[in-house]
């Protein structure tokens, strides 16, 4: 893992970017962050971040748990798979106050970058075409607990 | 009730259209069909974000909500059309394409498009 830098400065720059995305293209922004997701997944082997190519749920959610807890993300990530649902638990996440300050101003959470990730994982690691149902804070979870939902398909 | 892939089968059977595809705002391809071996995935994304954009401009204007966007390319048109809030309808058309006939093709496609998915 490389030189880390202060996860405020990182969510600024997100916040301003996000926030542009929006205005430019409105509810499509998440279109243009699905065409990121494979190449944010293509960014972290290019600058030097390893994952593993396996297709196994168990030992994917085990490599990226140990990737993003590494570099800051959260405390911990765990992948579930429910027939075609694939559920990511995410705990005291980095970017909940970036996500926070989107969120009043109505531009929803499409900018997160678990969400990017799950979804880029699951199209490469698990040959699947994924699409988010739900992303919302952990029921009865601390701030910054998160649950992605994708489906499969 | 017809089926999606029926109805967007039936738009590239009208003269002129190539592709049809029904695309979520973010991204996702729902279904398509082409007379070719067109991407319809890449397209998909690209109609999503372009739409996105002309929405954009109709809010920045005060022009309210967006129905249609459509672009002219020296090789072909680019008709979308809003289904809903969380849904357009995309067609490729050639340049030589009678605009009227896609058009109202269109618009008698897009609540059967919309009952179906």
């Amino acid at each position: 893992m490389g030189k880390k830098v202060d996860a405020a400065v990182v969510q600024a720059v997100l916040y301003g970017v996000y926030k542009a995305l929006f205005k430019i293209t409105g509810a499509s922004a998440a279109a243009v962050m699905r065409q990121a997701a494979p190449d944010i997944l293509a960014g972290l082997t290019k600058f030097g971040v390893k994952l593993p190519q396996v297709t196994n749920i168990d030992e994917l959610s085990k490599a990226v748990n140990g990737v993003v807890t590494e570099a800051g993300c959260c405390d911990s990530i765990e992948f579930k798979l429910d027939d075609d649902i694939l559920t990511a638990n995410i705990t005291n996440c980095t970017f909940y106050d970036l996500t926070t300050a989107l969120k009043e101003l109505d531009i929803p959470p499409f900018g997160c970058p678990f969400a990017a990730l799950t979804l880029a994982l699951a199209q490469q690691n698990l040959g699947k075409r994924p699409r988010i149902t739900s992303l919302a804070p952990t029921e009865g979870g601390k701030k910054g607990d998160t649950t992605l939902k994708v489906q499969l398909l | 009730m017809e089926k999606l892939h029926d109805i967007l089968e039936e738009l590239v059977a009208v003269s002129g259209i190539d592709v049809a595809v029904c695309v979520g705002r973010d991204g996702f391809v729902i279904d398509a069909a082409s007379t070719g071996s067109s991407d319809t995935e890449a397209i998909g994304a690209m109609v999503s974000t372009g739409m996105g954009s002309a929405e954009s401009v109709g809010r920045e204007l005060g022009l309210e909500e967006i129905d249609q966007a459509m672009m002219e390319f020296k090789g072909g048109i680019v008709m979308m059309t809003a289904l809903g809030k969380d849904a357009l309808l995309a067609i490729v058309a050639a340049k030589d394409a009678n605009l009227g006939g896609v058009r109202l093709q269109v618009r008698r496609s897009a609540p059967k498009i919309l009952a179906a998915m």
